[in-house]
C-alpha cells in the first residue's frame, strides 16, 4: 500500500473525516470505471461508487493493511454494483445501458466523423450488444464484465460476489454462451462483431 | 478422445486453462476446422465486448460524489474497540461450534462413536464396487429421481425454464448468492440479508407455480426446496431471541441449505449444458 494511503488512513482513523477526500481523489476513477462497466450507465455507476466509498469508510477500522486500499475498495465496489444491478433488474424500467446518456451521445458524435455509414453501423452494433447484455442475469453480467473487461482473477470475482470460485467461473461461461447466441440470433456475428474491433 | 464443450473453448479464450490444456486445445483446433470455426465465433463475441471505454471522471463528478459521501461520514470506532469486538466474535463462534459438535455426537442418529455396520458394499471388490456405483449413478441420471422420490436437478434433460426465463435465472442466481453468504456467516442474519431472504421468499412462490405450470418438475422441486430453506431463514429468531434459545434446528437448516445450494448449482450447470447444444 502506498505511503500516502497509509498516512491518510491513519488521519481518518484519528478523527479527520475530511482526509478521506484524499483517498477518494486517488481511487475514485478506478472505482467509477468498474461500477460503470457493471451497471452500464453513469447514474448507477455514480451511486454504486459513492456507496462503495461510504461502506469502505465505515469498515475502515477493520481494514487489514496487508492489501492496498485501492484493491479493498475495488472489491467492495464490485459488490455494491452487483447489488444495484440486482435491484434495478427488479424494476421494469431498468435499462442497463441507455443510449441517451451524455456519454453515449458524445461517443456517437465523435464516431460520426468517420462517416455516416460507419456511424450507423456503430450505433447498430451498440444496440445489439446492449440487447445481448440485457439477457444476462446480474451475476452473469458482473462476473463477465469483471473477468473479461476488467481482467480480474476468478478467485477475486468469487470473493466479491460471495460465491464459490466454480460458481463464478460457471457464471462467466454462461454469460459468454448467452452473448454468443444473442449476437448470432441478431445476425451480428458477421458484421457488427467484426466492425466493433 | 474427450469432446470439447463450449465452456472449454470459452475457458481457452479467457485464459482459464492450464498450459498443458492450452497446448492440447491448440492442437485440436488445428485439426478440426468445425471446432476452429466455433472457437473463432467465441473469440469474435469476446472481442465485441472488450473495447468499451469508461467515461472520464470529471472534477464536477468527483466533487459531487465527495459532497454526498462527506455528508454521511460518521465518527469511526477506534481500531482497539474493533479488536475487542473481533475477540468476542471469535469466542462466540467457537462456543457455537462446540455446542454443534456436542449435539452431533450425542444425537441418537449420529454415526459418530458407533461401530460401522458391515454392509454388503464392504465385501465387494474394488472393481465390482465401482461398477455398482456407476450403474447406480446411471440409473439415477436416467430416472432423475433423487432421495426424496421427487424429480430433482440431477437430470440430463434440458432445463428449459431456466434457459428461457431470464427472471427465473436471476432469481436463482440471487438465491445462490444469498444462501452462500448465509452459510458462510455465523450468528443472526444481518437486516439487509433478512430483507433479501424475505423478498426471495415472496418471489419464490411465483416461480414455483410457473415451473409447475410449464411441467418442469425438476426446477419446481428445487424451487420448492429453496422455499423451505427460505421460510426457515425468514422465521429465524433475531439476535436477542437467539440468546435465550438453543436452536436445535440450526444444524438441520445448515444441511438443507447445503443441499439446496448444490441443487441450484446443478440447475445452472444443466442450463449451460443445454445452452451450449
Amino acid at each position: 500500500m502506498s505511503d500516502v494511503d497509509q498516512q491518510t488512513i491513519r488521519q481518518v482513523l484519528g478523527g479527520d473525516r475530511d482526509a478521506y477526500r484524499v483517498l477518494m481523489d486517488r481511487h475514485f476513477a478506478t472505482i467509477f470505471r468498474v461500477t460503470f462497466r457493471i451497471t452500464g450507465n453513469e447514474q448507477d455507476a455514480e451511486e454504486a461508487a459513492q456507496e462503495a466509498f461510504l461502506r469502505a469508510y465505515n469498515k475502515l477500522p477493520e481494514f487489514r493493511r496487508d492489501a492496498g486500499f485501492g484493491t479493498w475498495v475495488y472489491r467492495i465496489a464490485m459488490n455494491c454494483a452487483l447489488n444495484l444491478v440486482e435491484r434495478r433488474s427488479r424494476e421494469a424500467s431498468w435499462n442497463a445501458a441507455p443510449l441517451e446518456t451524455e456519454y453515449g451521445t458524445e461517443k456517437f458524435a465523435s464516431e460520426s466523423q468517420r462517416g455516416p455509414e460507419q456511424a450507423l453501423l456503430d450505433r447498430e452494433a451498440v444496440h445489439l450488444r446492449e440487447r445481448a447484455m440485457q439477457q444476462l442475469t446480474p451475476m452473469e453480467r458482473t462476473a463477465f464484465v469483471l473477468r473479461h473487461m476488467e481482467d480480474q482473477p476468478i478467485g477475486d470475482i468469487a470473493a466479491a460476489l460471495g460465491v464459490p470460485a466454480n460458481s463464478a467461473k460457471q457464471a462467466v461461461f454462461r454469460a459468454v454462451g448467452k452473448l454468443r447466441r444473442a449476437l448470432r440470433v441478431n445476425g451480428a456475428m458477421e458484421s457488427p462483431v467484426k466492425e466493433m474491433r | 478422445m474427450k469432446t470439447v464443450r463450449e465452456e472449454d473453448l470459452i475457458a481457452y479464450h479467457l485464459g482459464e486453462l492450464s498450459r498443458w490444456q492450452r497446448m492440447q486445445m491448440r492442437r485440436r483446433l488445428e485439426r478440426d476446422p468445425e471446432l476452429a470455426a466455433e472457437s473463432e465465433e467465441i473469440a469474435a463475441t469476446l472481442r465485441a465486448f472488450c473495447c468499451d471505454p469508461a467515461p472520464v471522471v470529471s472534477e464536477a463528478l468527483l466533487d459531487r460524489s465527495w459532497q454526498r459521501v462527506r455528508g454521511s461520514l460518521g465518527v469511526l470506532d477506534t481500531p482497539q474497540k474493533a479488536g475487542r469486538g473481533w475477540i468476542w466474535a471469535t469466542a462466540s463462534v467457537s462456543a457455537v461450534a462446540i455446542v454443534l459438535l456436542l449435539a452431533v455426537v450425542t444425537e441418537p442418529w449420529s454415526p459418530i462413536g458407533r461401530p460401522v455396520k458391515n454392509t454388503a458394499t464392504a465385501s465387494l471388490s474394488p472393481a465390482n464396487w465401482s461398477q455398482k456405483l456407476l450403474a447406480e449413478l446411471d440409473h439415477h441420471k436416467k430416472s432423475a429421481e433423487p432421495y426424496n422420490h421427487r424429480p430433482g436437478p440431477l437430470t440430463v434433460a434440458p432445463v428449459d425454464a431456466v434457459a428461457e426465463d431470464p427472471a427465473l435465472a436471476t432469481h436463482l442466481d440471487t438465491a445462490e448468492r444469498v444462501l452462500t453468504e448465509v452459510s458462510h456467516t455465523e450468528g443472526p442474519l444481518q437486516p439487509e440479508t433478512r430483507e433479501q431472504v424475505h423478498r426471495l421468499l415472496l418471489e419464490n412462490a411465483v416461480y414455483h407455480q410457473s415451473a409447475e405450470q410449464h411441467g418442469d418438475m425438476a426446477t419446481a422441486a428445487v424451487i420448492d426446496d429453496l422455499g423451505r430453506v427460505l421460510i426457515s431463514l425468514d422465521a429465524e429468531p433475531n439476535a436477542e431471541q437467539k440468546e435465550h434459545t438453543n436452536n436445535p434446528d440450526a444444524f438441520r437448516l445448515q444441511m438443507n441449505l447445503g443441499g439446496v445450494l448444490l441443487d441450484l448449482r446443478i440447475l445452472h450447470h444443466n442450463d449451460s449444458s443445454h445452452g451450449g447444444q
